[in-house]
């Protein structure tokens, strides 16, 4: 195995990026070193080693925490279309509530039934808010928090007054703010877009 | 590399990797660019690349060379080192 190849798979160490930018370069610098050194002693070897071990796992770091901020911009897009959703989330399940009270209304409605409607209408209205919270930017973080939280406990006390919830509400009254917090609660560094 | 280690009087010796991560940086920071241009066949491989220093390059790398020169005239002055040879 040529010096030439056995550098190039030392270059392994390095993140792709950098050896697509960087790599050929590299090795026509190793090419000069080869023919004014003699790579067939332990110095020119331990040297190579020794630059490799130094820069390799730097420039690894620095991709890995570039990956980071990407992700981390990832997230944040991803948690304002997940507020839009919320939104409209929230704004049917007003509509949906108020539509059930009124065909509810044609007949009698049990005490129970209303309560739980009203719940719905709360645990809705509390979603929305939190949606436009989260829109809002950074500054509505912890109201949009406060107002998941709420909004599980409202729909949670919701589906034990009336067990015959649908089970799509329940996914999407219990599930839809358990993301969202997961989301907000999701460590990352500040965006310089100021998203949520 | 070969200059680096000149210049340096043989107590700093650059690889390929610590040179090309510095490279990396100091185009990220703006402080040097690519020249666009080719090597001349005749000066060596043709898929060399160059760089220069940028204008901010050149202001950062005086303005660092001002504080080394400030910091060796204090460490004189405390007799820390040597006079400034002849």
């Amino acid at each position: 195995m040529s010096a030439e190849r056995i550098y190039e798979l030392l270059l392994r160490a390095y993140p792709p990026d950098f050896r697509a930018e960087y790599g050929r370069e590299m090795v026509l610098l190793f090419r000069d070193q080869c023919r004014e050194s003699d790579v067939r002693t332990v110095g020119f070897w331990a040297a190579v080693i020794w630059d490799v071990a130094r820069s390799a796992p730097a420039l690894r770091a620095e991709a890995w925490c570039t990956r980071g901020r990407e992700s981390t911009r990832t997230i944040e897009v991803i948690m304002k279309l997940a507020a839009m959703l919320t939104v409209l989330v929230g704004v049917f399940g007003i509509l949906n509530a108020m539509v059930e009270w009124g065909a509810a209304l044609t007949g009698t409605i049990g005490g129970v039934h209303a309560l739980a409607l009203v719940l719905g209408v709360c645990a809705s209205a509390l979603l929305l808010g939190a949606g436009a919270a989260i829109l809002r930017g950074t500054g509505g973080r912890q109201a949009a928090r406060l107002a998941l939280f709420a909004s599980l406990v409202t729909i949670v006390a919701a589906r034990l007054l009336f067990p015959w919830m649908s089970v799509f509400s329940q996914l999407v009254g219990i599930g839809l703010p358990i993301a969202l917090l997961i989301g907000l609660y999701w460590p990352r560094r500040a965006s310089p877009a100021g998203a949520a | 590399m070969k200059g680096v280690a000149t210049r340096s009087e043989g107590t700093v010796r650059l690889g390929p990797g610590t040179l090309y991560g510095a490279l990396k940086r100091l185009l990220e920071a703006g402080l040097v660019e690519e020249r666009g241009e080719r090597a001349a066949p005749d000066r060596g491989d043709e898929r060399r690349r160059y760089y220069r220093l940028t204008q901010l390059g050149l202001s950062v790398a005086r303005a660092e060379a001002r504080r080394l020169d400030a910091m060796v005239r204090a460490a004189r002055r405390k007799k820390l080192i040597g006079e400034r040879p002849a």
